[in-house]
């Protein structure tokens, strides 16, 4: 269907058209428009912004703001802290990264097999997902306080327990199991999907040829559900190495000591307790160099595809 | 179907959950207050919560009745939200607050960067406020350039909360607190007891099963820094100057005392509340600040806890450290504003006996301190008396919050064993340094 020539009250021919395909293409855009804006502004924006700001110095309360080229990195190599903090918030990752996939995985398989009370179950493994980091953050203080109820069940077992958020050597497992629980319900929906998607046919043909339930698992189910896990190690790395909150409720900001300082809590106190936004700016693009390099090793140990 | 129906229940309940839990969120900090009807808007943002931000809030009230050309928009806000915002209404250039109570401590952040008004030197000059009313060393620790920046509005301290009927068994009288370091470290001995009744140094004493712990050392913040005063030391020189001195022989062996405390003799190290331990006479004493009064005066049984100075620990000389809540003004409000805001700030002031009576903070006003106050506030004698005779306010510094994480950290490091008292206050003056640079 061709469009009709707009006419004006006058009834001359406007000197435009619309055509299906052009206001299709409006419509599209206009669709767009609200994320690419939120896009632009709060994510792109911010980004660009780092970038520039790594390279100035920008002392809020004095007002300075002038370019310094590398200086802040210099700053960085000096900082102690620094170091310490991108190490803490290595291993957490590393730590929470595995452990969510482990636990999740199993999670995943363990639904699948089920029949009664899958969805019931589902939604309670998915449930802590929707709380805050505040709500899981105060509710796990406690329990993990040295007169918490994780220590009075123990006291059962006449354990005397332990003091998981002061003591250096466990406060970041501690950390980490907190948001494992807190977290692997959405890495199990999706790994639920992939096994959805793997062919029962296969699983058939295995038993068929006499494998057994783990030879299933590592000859089958894992090469067939590998872009899964791909995708969970990528954004649960990334996630979990920018860990903020656990610390920041939990440990006072990283203690003991610095047992618990993660690289995110630096930033943040660099940029907004100390002001120093240039220096944070710099330690946040030295932070997405580190994601880069670390999802780009993934993807090289994990990015082959398996068809059968 | 029966699943079905499950889900479809569950899905209920967690929707019914969320929406309960709007109210929740809507009462979170921040919200804006807007007291009174005027034409003047203050816009008045305070740190202080609790009983203190109760008492706060009905003097604004108050306030607000009596002057009805003006409208004061109050926010409470927690303190790590209050500086997150300033920052962002100081990088922004507007949006900030006209009034806000800032600790003394960091006063030289915003005064020495020309982001807040010597507003006190200007009430001075005005007789809105007597100078002579408020303690020379709490002054000068607000004073820049020979000029008065921000409104003292409390004056408070810390000090060794005791738990009476643990005295009573230790056979230690009320009326003679410690007088030496030596001293304490024996009320330390006696007021700690294992299971079976038995003390430190008893035979059979077990040290894995203590019932009642001597001692907690509470904030080391407003714990262990006053003990540096009493070894003639301090974190830095005040500013501008801020030299670091926590590296010192002096402040080592000050902060050395608390570790073997902790280490040696079973005391409780600074990192959790032990407020209710106390009540629930597991703990002997606990050492920790003015603003603690109102939880045991609301929980005790009558007479359970009372209050001791600030023991002397150190060889140089009694001490207890001194803070302030700050009334402070930014340097770009209006000038119909500002003269709203100094008639606050007055009726404030002149009103603080009452804040003290409701929170147990004593007033910045030494007019105010009135004898009086001690029948009705049983912290307040000691308090006052001490601060007046060794009280010195806290260090300052124009990086006082970075200065300040770093001493928190190395306290925490030093206490929980993962570093030596040499190796946590040499790295943390070295941080400072940097930070200071």
């Amino acid at each position: 269907m061709k469009s009709k020539p707009a006419t004006t009250d006058s009834g001359r021919s406007s000197n435009w058209t619309l055509t299906n395909k052009r206001r299709e293409a409006i419509a599209g855009y206009l669709f767009l428009a609200p994320y690419l804006v939120f896009f632009l502004v709060f994510l792109a924006g911010p980004v660009i912004s780092a970038f520039v700001t790594a390279f100035v110095e920008w002392e809020l309360l004095r007002g300075t703001y002038r370019f310094i080229g590398l200086e802040n990195f210099q700053l960085m190599l000096e900082d102690d802290l620094f170091g310490i903090a991108m190490g803490n918030s290595l291993y957490f990752a590393l730590m929470t990264t595995a452990g969510n996939v482990v636990v999740a995985l199993c999670a995943a398989l363990a639904l699948k097999s089920i029949r009664l009370g899958h969805t019931l179950f589902r939604v309670v493994m998915y449930a802590p997902v929707v709380l805050s980091i505040s709500v899981i953050g105060i509710i796990f203080s406690r329990l993990l306080a040295p007169f918490g109820l994780l220590n009075a069940g123990l006291e059962l077992f006449g354990h005397d327990g332990f003091n998981y958020l002061a003591d250096p050597s466990l406060v970041l497992p501690s950390l980490s199991l907190t948001t494992i629980w807190w977290g692997f319900g959405f890495p199990m929906l999706i790994f639920l999907a992939a096994l959805y998607a793997v062919p029962e046919a296969l699983y058939e043909a295995a038993r068929i040829d006499g494998a057994g339930r783990w030879q299933i698992l590592w000859q089958v189910t894992l090469p067939l559900i590998r872009p899964a896990l791909l995708f969970i190690i990528v954004t649960q790395f990334i996630a979990h190495i920018q860990v903020f909150g656990q610390p920041y409720i939990m440990t006072n900001g990283g203690g003991p000591g610095y047992s618990s300082y993660t690289i995110v809590l630096h930033i943040y106190r660099n940029a907004f307790s100390y002001y120093h936004m240039g220096y944070a700016g710099a330690m946040a693009l030295s932070l997405g160099v580190v994601m880069f390099i670390f999802a780009l090793v993934q993807f090289r140990l994990l990015g082959r595809y398996t068809e059968y | 179907m029966q699943t079905r129906i499950v889900s479809r229940i569950l899905l209920a309940v967690i929707i019914l959950l969320l929406i309960g839990a709007l109210p929740l969120a809507a009462q979170d900090d921040g919200e804006v207050q807007e007291l009174g009807t005027g034409e003047i808007e203050i816009n008045f943002w305070s740190g202080l919560g609790g009983p203190d931000g109760q008492s706060m809030t009905d003097l604004i009230t108050r306030f607000a009745e009596e002057n009805p050309d003006v409208t004061i928009n109050y926010q409470i806000l927690g303190w790590g939200t209050f500086f997150d915002k300033l920052s962002a209404a100081i990088v922004a250039g507007s949006g900030g607050p006209d009034l806000m109570t800032l600790w003394h401590s960091v006063v030289p952040q915003y005064a020495l960067t020309g982001h807040i008004m010597p507003v006190a030197e200007q009430m001075f000059n005005l007789g809105m406020l007597d100078k002579d009313d408020f303690s020379t060393a709490l002054l000068d620790s607000v004073s820049f350039d020979g000029e008065v920046y921000p409104v003292p509005f409390d004056n408070y301290g810390s000090g060794l909360y005791v738990n009476t009927r643990l005295l009573e068994r230790a056979g230690i009288s009320f009326d003679d607190p410690p007088e030496n370091g030596e001293e304490f470290l024996e009320y330390v001995r006696r007021l700690t007891w294992d299971e079976n009744g038995n003390n430190p140094g008893d035979e059979g004493f077990d040290t894995d099963s203590i019932a009642v712990w001597p001692l907690s050392i509470g904030w080391n913040r407003v714990t262990v820094t006053p003990a540096l005063y009493q070894w003639g030391t301090d974190v830095v020189t005040p500013a501008p100057e801020a030299e670091v001195l926590i590296d010192s022989e002096e402040a080592k062996a000050a902060v050395q005392y608390f570790h073997d405390l902790v280490f040696e003799h079973h005391v409780l190290p600074g990192v959790n509340w032990s407020g209710e331990l106390m009540l629930n006479d597991g703990l002997s004493m606990y050492l920790d600040g003015a603003w603690t009064y109102n939880f045991y005066n609301t929980n005790m049984e009558d007479g359970q806890i009372a209050f001791w100075p600030y023991p002397r620990l150190g060889p140089e000389r009694g001490s207890t450290i001194m803070w302030s809540h700050t009334l402070a003004v930014t340097s770009n409000i209006e000038p119909d504003t500002l003269e709203a805001t100094m008639r606050l700030i007055q009726f404030l002031s002149d009103n603080s006996k009452e804040h003290s009576i409701k929170t147990g903070m004593p007033s910045a006003r030494l007019s105010l301190r009135t004898e009086d106050l001690a029948d009705q506030i049983w912290t307040f004698g000691t308090l006052t008396t001490q601060m007046a005779a060794e009280g010195v306010p806290e260090y300052q510094s124009e990086r006082f919050t970075e200065v300040e994480d770093i001493m928190a950290a190395a306290y925490s490091s030093i206490f929980t064993g993962q570093q030596t008292v040499e190796e946590g206050l040499d790295d943390a003056a070295q941080r400072i340094r940097r930070a200071l640079r």
